[in-house]
């Protein structure tokens, strides 16, 4: 027998009806739009002001290098040149989705050392850390993920408890029918929340901070909309699974609910929690510390080998080298500082790829670490999707990594400038060996990572169709159930 | 017609829920299936729904296996469950056009509300949300499903517990028209008065069948002879 399309609608439109009676049900989605008020107003002044912060570090690079320009002086470098700063624009997405958005550095300098990671900026966001309830997305990650739980134990164990659903499955339809009702039902109830979520989202932008508000912006919240539905689906699947097998509304409520906090509550920290302890990387100003000492003690080294090599080699002409000295016993300065330099290079690399290997375990950790939940998994398709996830950190890094590499071919290991102390009769002389006077003017502005749209949608919708995959294997587990139930 | 032939049912191995039952209700008749609590008679209608499977035996309504043909069973039979609910919130009319509907059955709202009038819900009633309505009718209600669906069989797990003696009255008053129009009718009960509607009575007793009387072969025997067939003894005993 063909089950007729008008039933699956009326057993729709029945769960619908009866789950937005609920009082729990009716305040979630309450809570939602309230707290989704909140913090996206909280938001958008918070990327308003960090936005000025940036736009004044800017203004400070642009009077750092005009100063350089003006003087023509060459640039001796050995911690770090505030005009070669790059500086972090904050993402305006990170209104909705905060990921580590806030909690990046403010800007990053450039030094023969390598990269200085510069503080974070100052931001108006009360709570602070990254897996606070701060923005929309997180709102939506806990409410709407005890919402699709509710929706679960009140579309099934409510309803098997009370002999609904004995008397649905008394009657000649097929489980799966009773089941995709129950799921269109969740679906239109979780959509209509989600995507009043996003609209009241917009609105508060368009109240607190109009221009902020564009196409690019509403594009974004209709897809950050898809991925929280995605989502909440998936919880109400997890959800549906749970009452099925579990006997008893107090069981599968107190399951369920175990289930919320674990997901969508501590998911997304005990993500980085349990990779962290798994690779505890060594902090990054330990890695500064020591990346700088070390510098500096090569190049110590470097000049006390390059004095014995030109009082080797120049004697007592040592102490008035110029450029114009004998090309010959130039060259050969050349080489022996080529070669220590090279040393020097070698060495805080060394440090370096030892931070970037711990950085690569730690996120492959943390990408795998988080299939293992919903939570966690939303918490990161939405923060790539808004470009204010690892994915991004990534690029900058990467962006970071290439000017740092320009800087050392150019400027750092140019052999700009040598001041070096020669032994004398009279103790130490100081020898300057002035050749290449560096211009700052010359040097390639940093360039911010380009953040492909098609790429933050591909990644975005790759984590949501693993959410999608979650949803589909729990439906599974509730059908196997559900007609387990008929028996 | 509905039918089992040496039908046993476990729930788990130790525990033999029915054992070797043989019972058939024709077309017409109705088959009161009278047993004290832990009988087996919640058992024999969930093996009838194909919630319970068989350990050995057939259970059939029509040319169904109940163990197998899930919506076959469902098509032809309509169920009364003790565990059934229905929509509090809905009147009983909503109620009956609704599960008419998941039925496949096309009903018009005259064809309802003339079948709760037959199974005697009131008036007044018809339109009222069940949570609104202090009498308990839901037995009247899936007895009106039953009418509406016209199923050649109805199956019902004590359909009058718990009743009023005027709710009772209904019922049984219902199951005799369905009898009347050809239906094959079982349920179980615990009271022995429900037991005059029936055609012929069968006596579970710890998961046996211990006799099958008429109601008045059943009024007829000494009382001791009636105790002995509810006495405490298990069917391997």
């Amino acid at each position: 027998m063909s089950f007729p399309r008008s039933g699956l609608w009326r057993l729709v439109h029945l769960d619908v009806s009866n789950a937005l009676k609920t009082i729990q049900v009716r305040a979630l989605i309450f809570g939602c739009v309230v707290l989704t008020v909140m913090t996206t107003s909280i938001g958008a002044h918070d990327f308003l002001f960090r936005r000025a912060q940036a736009t004044s570090l800017i203004d400070l690079r642009s009077a750092a290098r005009t100063a350089s320009v003006a003087t023509g002086v060459g640039i001796v470098i050995k911690v770090s040149e505030p005009a070669f700063r790059a500086i972090r624009f904050p993402n305006p997405y990170s209104i909705f989705v905060r990921g580590t958005d806030a909690d990046s550095p403010a800007y990053w300098d450039f030094g023969a050392a390598g990269i200085i990671v510069g503080p974070e900026p100052p931001s108006l966001e009360p709570t602070g850390a990254a897996t606070s309830v701060s923005d929309a997305a997180s709102i939506a990650r806990i409410l709407l993920g005890l919402l699709s739980v509710m929706l679960a134990i009140e579309l099934i164990e409510t309803q098997r408890s009370r002999g609904l659903l004995p008397a649905l499955l008394a009657q000649p339809v097929r489980p799966g029918i009773i089941l995709l009702a129950k799921c269109l039902a969740a679906a239109i109830v979780l959509g209509a929340t989600s995507a009043t979520v996003m609209v009241v989202a917009g609105v508060t932008v368009r109240i607190e901070a109009a221009p902020l508000l564009s196409v690019a912006v509403m594009e974004f919240l209709v897809g950050l909309g898809l991925i929280t539905l995605t989502y909440a689906f998936a919880m109400f699947a997890l959800g549906t699974a749970i009452c099925v097998w579990s006997r008893g509304l107090g069981k599968a409520t107190t399951l369920s609910l175990a289930l919320w906090i674990a997901v969508s509550i501590l998911g997304p920290s005990l993500v980085t929690f349990v990779a962290r302890s798994l690779v505890s990387p060594e902090p990054p100003q330990l890695s500064e510390d020591l990346r700088q000492r070390l510098y500096l003690a090569r190049e110590d080294a470097t000049e006390r080998v390059l004095g014995n090599a030109t009082v080797r080699l120049l004697g007592d002409q040592a102490a008035h080298i110029s450029p114009k000295t004998d090309p010959v016993v130039l060259a050969e300065i050349d080489q022996i500082w080529a070669a220590e330099s090279t040393e020097t290079r070698n060495f805080v690399n060394e440090i370096s790829d030892r931070d970037r290997a711990e950085a690569r375990l730690l996120d492959r950790l943390t990408g795998w670490l988080t299939l293992l939940g919903p939570g966690a998994l939303y918490a990161q398709a939405a923060s790539n999707y808004a470009g204010t996830g690892r994915e991004a950190e990534d690029s900058w890094d990467e962006a970071l990594s290439h000017y740092q590499s320009y800087l050392e071919r150019t400027v750092f290991d140019g052999r700009a400038r040598l001041m070096f102390q020669v032994p004398s009769d009279e103790g130490t002389r100081q020898v300057n060996l002035l050749r290449h006077p560096f211009v700052i003017s010359t040097v390639m502005d940093f360039e911010p990572p380009a953040w492909p749209k098609r790429a933050t949608f591909a990644s975005a919708f790759r984590r949501s169709g693993l959410l999608g995959a979650y949803g589909a294997l729990a439906l599974a587990l509730g059908l196997i159930g559900i007609a387990r139930l008929r028996t | 017609m509905v039918s089992t032939l040496e039908l046993t049912c476990e729930y788990r191995r130790s525990h033999r829920a029915l054992d070797s039952v043989t019972l058939r209700a024709e077309p017409g008749t109705i088959v009161a299936v009278l047993g004290g609590p832990r009988s087996g008679k919640t058992t024999l209608v969930r093996a009838f729904m194909g919630r319970v499977k068989p350990r050995s035996g057939s259970c059939l309504i029509g040319a169904c296996v109940c163990a197998k043909d899930f919506i076959g069973t469902r098509q032809i039979a309509t169920f009364v469950d003790r565990e059934m609910s229905l929509y509090r919130g809905l009147s009983p009319r909503r109620n009956v056009e609704i599960f008419a509907l998941l039925a496949g059955v096309s009903v018009d709202s005259e064809s309802v509300e003339q079948a709760l009038r037959r199974v005697g819900v009131a008036e007044r009633y018809i339109d009222r949300p069940l949570t609104s309505i202090d009498t308990e009718i839901s037995p009247l209600v899936w007895l009106a499903l039953a009418v509406v669906r016209n199923t050649p069989a109805v199956i019902l797990d004590e359909p009058m517990r718990d009743c009023s003696v005027h709710t009772a009255g209904f019922v049984g008053e219902t199951l005799e028209d369905l009898r009347r129009d050809g239906r094959s009718i079982l349920f179980t009960t615990e009271d022995l008065s429900a037991t005059r509607l029936a055609t012929r009575v069968v006596i579970l007793n710890a998961g046996r069948k211990v006799a099958e009387l008429t109601p008045a072969e059943l009024l007829d025997q000494n009382v001791t002879d009636f105790l002995s067939l509810f006495s405490r003894r298990s069917p391997s005993e």
